[in-house]
This record gives C-alpha cells, sequence and structure tokens, in this order.
C-alpha cells in the first residue's frame, strides 16, 4: 500500500467513519456464490435506488451502492450520478471504503468531483457528481455511496437497469408514491419481475446477476440486461402530471411541447414559398424543404431538460434566423415550412443509435433521444420511406438531422425502429420503414493491370446505394479533401500494402441516392512472383466485402449481423506468358445468415474475379455462433484465395 | 505539471516590480476593437477561399491585442482582446464555423464575448448574449476546466462570421506567451498587438523569438501598441511520426527581456547556479528521516550504480506519481491546490505527502543520493516534444523538466525516477537527445541525454509451430521486450492483478488470432522495468497457411503477418521523428507437414538502408522444417529524425520492408516416396 491510503487510514479523526449506515453493515457481509473470472474487477454487493414522489411531482431518488473489489485493476470503482442544474441538485453525496481489515474510512466532500456529463454539447446544463475509489484501495476492499439527488420534474416514468456489466448480488429500485396513486411496470430482458408492495412503496428486486462481458457484434447493452420501465399515476392527473398510460397520452404530453413552436409565421411562409417556387409536384416541395432543413446547421441543445426541454423545439422562425438547432428544432422547422406549402407533417420521436431499443410496451418519453418528421403525403407521393397507418394516412418519414440521408431514405440505425409519430391524442407508436438491403448496396468494378515485377495499376469504381454511401457522401462533402485521400490512403494500405493513390474522384447523385468513388491506384507488389516461374495473385483483395470477423472465443451474446449486399466484380489483367496452374472452385454458400457467392475465371493473360455477398438482418443466439463464424470464415477465405499461374 | 518555467517566471515579475518601484497603475486605458471593423467589398464579394483553394473556411483576419497591465501596484494581469473574422466559402467551411469553444482554465477569465454574422445579402444577425453559455467541464477543488460555447447565427456559404472576446489571465507566472499563427483553419492575415508594461515599471522589454516562421520587426502602432503580421498562414493539421507540434507550427514566444544579448556561456552558468543555489538546493535538503529512509534503501548496495537503482527503485514503490493513474482526479487537485507557489517543495514535504510530480520525485531522489554519499546535480532538460531545444535559446523556459544527474566514476549519468516503466538508466524518449543543463554551484554544464540505442529496446520474439498439411499451426510463442519498446505494454499490463492481465492478455491475443486457441499465458517481469518483459503463450490455429487444391501458401515471417505499412499517404509536409530507436529480431521455425516440399520457393533478401539500420532477412529449410530469421534495426547512431524531403526514400523502405515481412511460401504436395 502506497502512502496516499496510509494517509487516509491513518488520518485524523474527520476521516474515519463515524458509523456506516445499517444498509452497508450488511451489505458489506455479503459475498457472491459463484467465482468469476479473473476479468471481473469488482463486484456489485448492493445498489438500489429508492425514489420518492411529492405529490406536486418533485421527486427525491436516493442511491446506494456497495462494491467489492475483486481483483486489482486499472478500474477503480465509482460513484457517479447526474443531475439537472436548473430544475435539481445533488442534496448530499457520502462515501465510505471499509478495507478487508474492517478499517471503515468515510470519504470527505473534497473527495466529489462535480463535472460537466458531455463535453460535446454546446448547450447543456446537466452535470455529474462523481466519487473515485482509491486506485491502490486492496482487494477485498468494499467501496459503498449513498448520494441523494431532488428534481423538479414533470415526469411521471423512470427506467431502472438492474445491472450494467458487472456483475451484481443484490438489486432494487423502490418507488413511494403519494397516497392515491399507482404504479405498474414492464420488464425488458428478464422475466416479469413483480414489485413487493408496502403501504403505498413498490419494490422491484433481482438477485444474483452475472457478469457480462461486452462482445464484438453483440446487441447494445440496454438490449441485454435487465430493466424496468416504470410508469406512476397521479391520483389526480392534471395538465403538466399526467398519467402516460398509453402511447396516445405520451403522444397528447409531447404535442403541448412540440407543436407549438411549428406554427408558421410570415417570415416562414415567406421562406417556404421561396423553396419551393420552382417545384412542381407534392415530392418536389417535400425535397426542396428538407434539403433546407438539413443545411440548418445542427447544434447540441440539451436545456431545462426536465420541464420538457427536451422536447420544446425553439420557435420555427427563431430557428430560420439563427440557422441553427438540435434536432427537435429541424424537425419543427421544416414541419412549419411544409405547413406553409401546404403539407402537414408531424415530430416523430425516436431512438437513435439502436433501433431494438424502443420498446411498445412502456409508453413513455424516456425511451427516446432524437426527433424526426413524418410528412403526410398524397397517393402521387411514392417513396420507399412512405408508410400507411389507419388514421394518420400516408407518412413519409424523413430525418433532417442527417445531412447526407435525402427524402425517400432513413439512417439506417432507425429503420425498423419503433417510434411515436406525435399527433395528439391520435399519436401512434410505428415501426418506421425498413428498407431492402438492395436498397443499400455497394458495387465496385475493377480493371487493374500487373507488370511483371508484380506492380498493379488499377481503377476502382465503386457505387454506394442509400446508406452505404453515407458515410463516403458525409466525408466528401464535409471534409476537406486532402483529409479524404489521406484516410483512402490509410484504408487501400492496410488492405493492399504499399499504395500510390493516384486520381480520387468522388461524385454525388443525390436524386438517385447513389454515391459513385472512383480511384486509380498503384500497388507496388499486388502479386507475388516466385523464382520468376510461379506467380501468385489474390483478386479479391481488391474487394473485400465482408467488415465481420469473428474470434473462436466461447460466445455468451447474441450475435447482431445488420443487412448488407455487394457485388464486386475485379478484371486484372498479368503479365504474358503465364498459365492457371491452380484456380480456386467456385464458392457458393447459402446460410441462414447470408449468401455468398464466388467465381475466379482466366482467360488471355487476364484472371476474374466476381463476387456477391448479402447478409441477412440476424440476431443469432450464442448456440448458433459457430455457424455464423463459420459463414464469415468462409467469406474471408473466398476473398483471399489465390490463384497461382506457372511461366509458359 | 509544475515545472522550473513557473518559478522562473515569478522571479522575472520581482525583478520588474523592484525596478518599476511605483506602487500603482499601468497602462493607461485605450478601447480596443470594441466596434466591427467595417467590411470591404472584397471580402463580401470574395467567392473563393485565398490561402487554400480547398478550405471551406478562411480568417479573413485574426487580431490579438495584448496589453500587460499592473492592478494595485502589484498585481499584473494580462489581458487578450481577439478579434476572429471567418468568410465561409461552403458546406465544410459552414459546419467549422457554426459552433465556437472558447476554452479556459480557472487561471482565466473571458469575457464580453460578442459576435454576428453577414450574410452575403448583408444582413446582419448578432450573437444574442444568452447564447454564450459558460460551462465547466471538471470541478475539483478549484481546478476548473471550462468552454464558453456559443453557435454563431445564420452561417450559411457566403456568410462572413466574426466574433470578438477578451481574455484576461490573472496567472502571475503567464509572462511567457506563446502567440499562435496557424489555426485550425487558414488564415489570410494573423496581427498581434502589444502593449508591454511601461518603463514606469520596468526596464524590460517584450521581445519575440519566432519558431518555424520568419517575422517581420514589430511595428509601431496604434496606442502605444506594437504590431508584428503574417500573412497567408496555412491551416494546421497534424501528420504521424512528426516531431511535437510547437516544432513544426508556425508560433511565436513573446516574453520579457532587458535588451541584453545573451551570450549562451554566461547566461547558462548564471541559470545553473541560481537554480542550484536559490530553488533546488533547499529542495534538496535531506531531514533525519530521509536520511534513514536512504540508508535502508541502499544497505545492500555495493557500487554508486546498484545505490542509485536501489534508491530509484525505492521512490517507485513508495511514492506515487502526481499525475498517474493511481491518484485521483480529486485528490491530485487538492494536492496541486496545497502546493506552495513561489517555491519548489521541500524533499521533506515530499515524503511526507507520498506523491510527487516528476521534478519533484526527482528532487526526492537527489536529497536521498546526496545522505548517502553520491554526488548529484540537478539536470534542466527540454521535452522534445515541446521544444527541440538547443544552448543557443537562451532561455530557462525551454527546459522544462528537471531531472538528477549523478557522478558515476566521474561520468554525470542523467536519471528520471518518474520514468516508472523504464530501466532506472533510460530516459522518457521525450528526453533522449536533448541538452541537460547540469546546475552547480560552481560551473554549470551541458550534458547531452544519450538517445538509447536500438538494443536497449529490443523486441525479441520466437515462435515453434507444427504446421499442418490443413494449414493449421500449433505450438509455442515467446515474445521479450526492453526499453521503450517494454514501456506501453507494462503500462497497460502493470496496474491489473496477476491473474487479471493473464485474462486481459488473452483477449488481446484473441483479437489478434481470430482463430487461434490460446493457452498457457504467462507473463513475466510487468512490474520489473529493470527486466525484459517476458511474455509466452501456445497457439493452435486453424488457416495459418492457405490451403490451395495441391499447395500450402505459408507465411514464413509469422510475426508480421497481416501488418500495415509504416506510412500510407503518400506526401508529406514535416519531418519525421520517430520516438525512439529500436530492434527486432525474430526467429520463427515450422515443422513442416508430411509429403509437402518447397515449390519455387526464394528468399525476398535482406536490406541495408545505410546508418539509420538495416533489415536482415534468413530463410533456411532442410527436410522437416522451414526456418526464418528476422533481423530489422532502425535509429541506429541516434538516426532517428528524417527531414520532410527524405519522406519519399523513407516510405520506400518501409514499403519494402512490409513486402517483403509478407513475402509468401509455397508448399507443393509430392509423392510420398519423394517425400521421404
Amino acid at each position: 500500500m502506497k502512502l496516499a491510503l496510509a494517509v487516509l487510514i491513518f488520518a485524523p479523526a474527520a476521516f474515519a467513519a463515524k458509523e456506516i449506515p445499517s444498509w452497508l453493515q450488511e451489505a458489506s457481509t455479503m459475498s457472491p456464490k459463484a467465482e468469476f473470472s479473473a476479468k471481473v474487477a469488482s463486484v456489485i454487493l448492493f445498489h438500489e435506488e429508492h425514489l420518492t414522489v411529492a405529490p406536486d411531482g418533485k421527486w427525491s431518488a436516493t442511491e446506494r451502492g456497495a462494491v467489492k473489489i475483486l481483483q486489482t485493476s486499472r478500474h477503480a470503482p465509482s460513484a457517479w450520478r447526474p443531475y439537472n442544474t436548473k430544475s435539481g441538485r445533488i442534496r448530499d453525496f457520502r462515501g465510505w471504503l471499509i478495507l478487508p481489515s474492517g478499517k471503515q474510512i468515510e470519504y470527505q466532500k473534497n473527495n466529489i468531483l462535480d463535472q460537466a456529463l458531455s463535453s460535446e454539447y454546446t448547450y447543456d446544463e446537466t452535470r455529474a457528481k462523481r466519487l473515485d475509489c482509491d486506485p491502490d484501495a486492496p482487494v477485498g476492499s468494499v467501496f459503498a455511496y449513498e448520494v441523494t439527488q431532488e428534481e423538479d420534474s414533470i415526469a411521471t416514468t423512470y427506467p431502472f437497469f438492474f445491472q450494467e456489466s458487472t456483475p451484481v448480488l443484490m438489486s432494487r429500485f423502490s418507488l413511494s408514491l403519494p397516497p392515491g396513486w399507482q404504479a405498474q411496470a414492464a420488464t425488458f430482458n428478464h422475466a416479469e419481475v413483480a414489485p413487493s408492495i408496502e403501504g403505498n412503496t413498490y419494490t422491484w428486486q433481482l438477485r444474483d446477476l452475472p457478469w457480462i462481458e461486452p462482445e464484438d457484434q453483440s446487441p447494445s447493452f440496454q438490449s441485454i440486461v435487465p430493466w424496468i420501465g416504470v410508469s406512476y399515476f397521479p391520483a389526480n392527473p392534471t395538465s403538466t402530471l399526467r398519467s402516460l398510460k398509453d402511447w396516445p397520452a405520451v403522444s397528447q404530453m409531447l404535442s403541448g411541447f412540440m407543436d407549438p413552436a411549428s406554427d408558421p409565421t410570415a417570415a416562414i411562409r415567406s421562406k417556404s414559398a421561396d423553396l419551393t417556387k420552382a417545384a412542381g409536384t407534392e415530392l418536389d416541395k417535400i425535397r426542396a424543404i428538407a434539403a433546407f432543413a438539413q443545411q440548418t446547421n445542427y447544434v447540441e441543445v440539451a436545456m431545462n431538460l426536465t420541464k420538457g426541454g427536451g422536447y420544446t423545439p425553439h420557435a420555427a422562425e427563431q430557428v430560420l434566423t439563427r440557422n441553427y438547432g438540435d434536432c427537435k428544432d429541424k424537425a419543427g422547422l421544416m414541419r412549419a415550412l411544409l405547413k406553409a406549402a401546404g403539407i402537414d407533417a408531424y415530430t416523430v420521436v425516436i431512438y437513435s443509435g439502436d433501433r431494438e431499443f424502443v420498446r411498445p410496451e412502456w409508453p413513455s418519453p424516456d425511451q427516446f433521444n432524437h426527433a424526426i418528421v413524418a410528412v403526410k403525403v398524397s397517393a402521387s407521393t411514392t417513396a420507399p420511406t412512405v408508410l400507411e397507418h389507419p388514421s394518420l394516412g400516408r407518412l413519409l418519414i424523413f430525418d433532417p438531422t442527417d445531412p447526407v440521408t435525402p427524402v425517400g431514405d432513413l439512417p439506417e440505425d432507425e429503420q425498423g425502429s419503433f417510434a411515436l409519430v406525435v399527433a395528439g391524442a391520435n399519436g401512434d407508436l410505428l415501426k418506421m420503414p425498413q428498407l431492402p438491403s438492395a436498397s443499400a448496396r455497394i458495387e465496385r468494378k475493377v480493371e487493374g493491370r500487373m507488370d511483371d515485377q508484380g506492380h498493379l495499376t488499377a481503377h476502382l469504381l465503386t457505387e454506394y446505394f442509400g446508406q452505404s454511401g453515407a458515410g463516403m457522401r458525409y466525408f466528401s462533402t464535409h471534409a476537406e479533401f486532402d483529409q479524404m485521400k489521406k484516410a483512402l490512403e490509410r484504408m487501400y494500405s492496410r488492405q493492399l500494402g504499399g499504395v500510390t493513390l493516384d486520381k480520387i474522384t468522388p461524385a454525388d447523385h443525390a436524386i438517385e441516392n447513389r454515391m459513385e468513388l472512383a480511384v486509380d491506384l498503384g500497388v507496388g507488389q499486388f502479386g507475388q512472383f516466385m523464382r520468376q516461374t510461379m506467380l501468385m495473385v489474390k483478386p479479391g483483395v481488391l474487394a473485400p466485402a465482408s467488415d465481420y470477423w469473428f474470434s473462436k472465443k466461447e460466445r455468451k451474446l447474441p450475435v447482431k449481423l445488420e443487412p448488407r449486399l455487394r457485388q464486386d466484380s475485379v478484371v486484372i489483367q498479368l503479365p504474358a506468358g503465364f498459365v492457371v496452374d491452380e484456380i480456386p472452385d467456385p464458392v457458393t454458400i447459402e446460410s441462414p445468415y447470408g449468401a455468398y457467392h464466388a467465381s475466379w475465371k482466366t482467360a488471355n493473360d487476364s484472371v476474374t474475379f466476381e463476387q456477391s455477398l448479402e447478409v441477412k438482418e440476424t440476431r443469432a443466439t450464442p448456440a448458433e455462433y459457430a455457424k455464423v463464424k463459420d459463414f464469415f470464415d468462409k467469406v474471408l477465405a473466398g476473398e483471399s484465395a489465390p490463384v497461382i499461374l506457372l511461366k509458359h | 505539471m509544475r515545472h522550473l518555467a513557473g518559478l522562473l517566471s515569478n522571479s522575472v515579475v520581482f525583478v520588474l516590480l523592484a525596478a518599476g518601484a511605483v506602487p500603482v497603475f499601468g497602462q493607461p486605458g485605450v478601447p480596443i476593437d470594441i466596434a466591427w471593423l467595417p467590411i470591404t467589398d472584397a471580402e463580401r464579394n470574395m467567392k473563393a477561399p485565398v490561402v487554400d483553394k480547398d478550405a471551406g473556411v478562411e480568417a479573413l483576419f485574426w487580431r490579438v491585442h495584448v496589453r500587460d497591465e499592473v492592478l494595485g501596484g502589484r498585481d499584473l494581469q494580462r489581458v487578450y482582446y481577439h478579434y476572429v473574422r471567418l468568410k465561409v466559402f461552403d458546406e465544410k467551411g459552414k459546419d467549422k464555423a457554426a459552433t465556437i469553444d472558447l476554452p479556459f482554465d480557472d487561471k482565466t477569465s473571458i469575457m464580453y464575448v460578442v459576435g454576428r454574422t453577414v450574410k452575403a445579402d448583408g444582413t446582419e444577425i448578432e450573437l444574442k448574449k444568452d447564447s454564450v453559455y459558460d460551462r465547466d467541464l471538471v470541478r475539483a477543488g478549484r481546478t476548473k476546466l471550462r468552454v464558453k460555447s456559443f453557435a454563431m447565427p445564420g452561417v450559411e456559404p457566403g456568410a462572413i462570421v466574426e466574433y470578438r472576446w477578451r481574455e484576461i489571465s490573472h496567472d502571475p507566472r503567464s509572462l511567457y506567451m506563446r502567440v499562435q499563427f496557424q489555426r485550425e483553419f487558414p488564415v489570410q492575415k494573423v496581427t498581434y498587438f502589444f502593449a508591454p508594461l511601461s518603463r514606469d515599471y520596468t526596464d524590460y522589454h517584450m521581445a519575440i523569438r519566432p519558431f518555424h516562421c520568419v517575422l517581420p520587426a514589430l511595428q509601431d502602432d496604434r496606442d502605444g501598441f506594437q504590431s508584428i503580421t503574417l500573412e497567408n498562414q496555412p491551416a494546421f493539421h497534424d501528420e504521424p511520426m512528426m516531431p511535437g507540434e510547437p516544432n513544426v507550427r508556425a508560433w511565436a514566444l513573446v516574453f520579457y527581456s532587458n535588451g541584453e544579448r545573451r551570450e549562451p556561456d554566461k547566461y547558462w552558468t548564471n541559470v545553473g547556479k541560481e537554480q542550484y543555489n536559490r530553488y533546488l538546493k533547499p529542495a534538496m535538503k535531506a531531514n533525519d528521516e530521509i536520511k534513514d529512509v536512504a540508508a535502508t534503501a541502499v544497505s545492500d548496495a555495493k557500487t554508486d550504480e546498484q545505490k542509485v537503482l536501489a534508491l530509484i527503485q525505492y521512490i517507485r514503490k513508495n511514492l506515487r506519481d502526481l499525475f498517474g493513474s493511481d491518484v485521483t482526479d480529486a485528490d491530485r487537485a487538492r494536492i496541486i491546490k496545497e502546493m506552495p507557489k513561489d517555491r519548489y517543495r521541500t524533499a521533506a514535504e515530499i515524503l511526507k505527502s507520498g506523491v510527487g510530480d516528476s521534478s519533484e520525485l526527482n528532487t526526492f531522489f537527489a536529497a536521498m543520493a546526496n545522505s548517502v554519499g553520491l554526488e548529484v546535480r540537478p539536470a534542466l532538460i527540454a521535452d522534445r516534444e515541446d521544444i527541440l531545444f538547443i544552448p543557443a535559446m537562451t532561455d530557462q523556459y525551454f527546459l522544462e523538466n528537471v531531472d538528477m544527474a549523478v557522478n558515476i566514476g566521474g561520468n554525470w549519468k542523467i536519471y528520471d525516477v518518474s520514468a516508472r516503466d523504464l530501466p532506472s538508466n533510460m530516459l522518457s524518449w521525450r528526453e533522449e537527445g536533448m541538452q541537460a543543463l547540469l546546475s552547480d554551484p560552481k560551473k554549470p554544464t551541458f550534458v547531452a541525454a544519450p538517445i538509447a540505442p536500438p538494443e536497449a529496446s529490443a523486441r525479441v520474439r520466437k515462435a515453434k509451430l507444427a504446421l499442418a498439411d490443413d494449414g493449421s499451426i500449433d505450438g509455442d510463442i515467446d515474445l521479450q521486450y526492453s526499453g521503450h519498446s517494454a514501456h506501453d505494454r507494462r503500462s497497460e499490463l502493470k496496474a491489473d492483478s496477476d491473474a487479471r492481465r493473464l485474462e486481459v492478455y488473452k483477449d488481446q491475443l484473441a483479437k489478434l488470432y481470430p482463430d487461434g486457441e490460446i493457452s498457457d499465458v504467462r507473463i513475466e517481469n510487468a512490474s520489473d522495468p529493470e527486466k525484459p518483459l517476458t511474455l509466452h503463450y501456445h497457439l493452435k490455429m486453424t488457416g495459418f497457411a492457405q490451403r490451395t487444391g495441391k499447395r500450402l501458401l505459408v507465411q514464413p515471417f509469422f510475426f508480421q503477418r497481416g501488418t500495415a505499412p509504416m506510412f500510407s499517404a503518400g506526401d508529406r509536409k514535416y519531418p519525421i521523428y520517430f520516438p525512439y530507436a529500436w530492434q527486432e529480431h525474430d526467429s520463427v521455425t515450422f515443422e513442416l507437414p508430411p509429403g509437402y516440399a518447397l515449390d519455387n520457393a526464394e528468399s525476398p533478401g535482406s536490406l541495408n538502408f545505410g546508418a539509420p539500420g538495416a533489415y536482415k532477412i534468413k530463410l533456411m529449410t532442410n527436410s522437416h522444417q522451414l526456418i526464418s530469421d528476422r533481423e530489422f534495426t532502425f535509429g541506429s547512431n541516434g538516426q532517428i529524425l528524417f527531414e520532410t524531403n527524405t519522406y519519399a526514400q523513407l516510405k520506400k523502405i518501409f514499403d519494402e520492408v512490409q513486402r517483403r515481412d509478407e513475402h509468401t511460401i509455397s508448399l507443393k504436395q509430392v509423392a510420398t516416396a519423394e517425400a521421404k
């Protein structure tokens, strides 16, 4: 033990814990039933959050935790509680360290850090208080904390995650409500957890939750760990304190925040008219307005969150004037401009980043982190992102925050996600359109010539359709050419060894939602000559199709595969005088996870490689892992299969 | 980190005020950039960038007035008045100009932020005051990192965006000022205006030392300011393996000077004496406790070198690094807050706190070493990532760190206790190759901190693998890393328990060999930098060799399989600076499967690239084995810095090495009798 902890231990009485709370006394005696992998640095002995709601909706939450250190590691435990600087505060934050010897130490107040929640947001009033355990606390120590947060909130729903990846012996959420109020919860990623009810306090708890080791290509942790979505219902709901019993109720609440901002003003009408003056059709009008909303600068705003600020856009005219806003501002601006053009639209709230996140079983605004738009369109407007709703009609879904996804397409992570169309009492949770994988395919054609030293010059033409081109489109419009060149040089160097890029020509065919990238490159040594009598070339490395690889480790989590489709053709003119000695057999694999076809041909001193890969959207169980791995191993083998030629 | 520069600056403040002897007030206040400057037609109509044709936004000008003031007769304050005018040309420029962050710390205030956007049609939109948001990033004790954030309104291609702000530095030690001429976007005209303290307060005047730019002489400007302007400054973009940013970017150091020409020998002699006598000698004093601790630590040591090693090991074991991962943010803030502002902490204070920054740990080492009879001198040394120092740079500002030199057998050897993951006889690569000033009460001298030879940072890797006819391999791998080559790996591993680090390393190997099964993992000397870091594992892996109809294709250089070339960019702007010299020695033995023989095999051959190093490979076979031996040495004789014009040649060398490393050998199935 180094001196710092010694100082803490042997310090005057101010440091020593007067008396640790009884819950900690009890928790510190708990021990896990099973042994954990040495990778598990700590186990949470006890975690509890107790939410107490006042009749006016204000709540206070007391969070308690006790973490036992199992292994010395670079990640010492830490306690962390966010709060809103405008509407809330951390009323109390205490921390303790119980050493294996039984010695109890209470942390001083100056051990508590106060930090911004995000270093990214331009406007953000959320902060967090943090207490770090001493990095040299010995194995067997218990780090514990108790923090109380108060919030003046209008929320009547609350999510509680029973764990993250660390194992937990006891995890508990309690809710104390005013008399006459009621609560219910939906359980996710676990069999239903029924509450115990005592008076007007509800308690949900789980024990012995295992360690969840993060694994590549697994669903997000919200889709794996057990959690509950809790809703509580005031005895006498008001317009600010609502009972969110179903999705229309959530819609009605959000409409109250969102709709007023999108009333068109004279300035909005004028801008709308200007934008749509050359538009012949309804779709043309929508495209013109959508493009304008997309160019509006995105600025992150996280203000007044607990009072509905997270759902309240700035007035559309203000957004128009400032030409900046966050997602809900951009959605509101687009709605106002459309309305001025005679087209109705709704704000749609969605979860960006994980299409599996939103659960229909829990009507709550807490499930969303993003706002997009549903445009009410006539039968004359057709697009892959139009969906039909029995009462809301034909809705064209569009995300104005994404600067590179045009009308008729949706960001990949939003496709297929549940999202709430905010339309007052008529609002509904709908599954967003999911486009076929062909609409986001990649096609590459390579024509190359190899000299008798193994140097290759090649022209690569890659077409990116739909979402497959979003990244490239963003790069070509938002990065400087030199940055793009350097990124491509890095990518091709990794694939092919020393390369030179002679010409890079991106071309955006936005109306067709297609991006094109033409590259002329030279590869110092593409094939390998052996004693000048044998030549080995791997044409597939010019068109690597799969971005999946899996290790042999035992799999514990499901495998999540995103849909992909790509087709490639590579033709390489070889130096004269070589004849084929070995050429790979054609590959045809059909599996529940995808299909792969590859073929190699030689003729007239050239070798031709063609492949197609379709990856099906899949959530494979851990039991299927070997099959998933086998499929992608075969794809990788195909891509890197060599053709062997001998000097004639 | 608290370094010498801070203490030096403080002494200058003292000199300044003593020279002044006037108790109150400084420069008369003159209004500076309190209104927008007129936008010219040329600026309004500008359609394309001037400095960089690909830039989406350019600064038409960036002007900063810097004024030093004395408040209340004693406190020095420096005020920067910034004014930036940007022209937005396209969407990518719009993104860059749309949101602005002005970072500052707890010794700086940012005030009076104003901004406006003037659209191409002449419409003006002011930045609203309530749109400027003040955010604290970290708040612990009194240490704050903060930022003023705002989104500029109405930003669109064709618009002119301009903003001004005032930055007030309350740090009395900030008399050295780095002024930047290159920004994140190109700047057509950068102007700094300086108003130093008047003659009423000091005989010193402001001096400028340019770096990586040629500056014109200071021009007398309005209101007592002197100005300097540079035009057409490209945006700064970093490159991999470049020298530290201040060694390539255009900037200038602005400081107070008495105007005397500093003759290097005389100047450094004075600095070396003053630093020793005034600051370091008192700090290095050992009390009885330190003497006892030191005596115990060296009780088994026979030679001076052994004593040094014992003391270093004691400190590394018993004192924590203030900026290391074993000190929490909150503890760090509290310790910094409690540090004295006008002197070094003494060795006794450092021992008592159990924690110190790198200079303090070295000071403590000196106190211990002195007490056991070693001759020790504080060695003031530059960080080469910051400044490639030469003694002709006659300003102590550049010698940022304090190491310790010990007289071993008549030669001064430099040690840095704080370089915990390196052997005690090695310095951080950031200090290697720098001249260190040995402070001394009588005759300070410069001593070169050597660049460790390649063999001091060796990577020795051995594999003995059985190759099966399905392409799989099965065998043992032994790795050994020393010096700088071990440093990063050791830093990663040492924080974990023995059991945990094995599991973490296994995971890393599983990523390295997706088709591998890893067993028998062993790690030795993870926490002992005096010994090479040794790693061992057993690997079973399918698909290592590629199986065709009748051949097996094997990459004999097992450890280089799948490595990317060192350099990918076709062109280069800045010199190439390898952090350290290193050596790789890899030997791999494949037991070949029965029934296979070499098919047109050849060795790609060795490469000799002159003085910096060599690439030597051997491929050998016998009836049942394929053996590869590869030795790569780079940075011999301290050659680790290469001018930009050698980039193409250097890239060619590394591309060629990578190509040869990827060499494939074909094994062909032969008739069984023949194979026998």
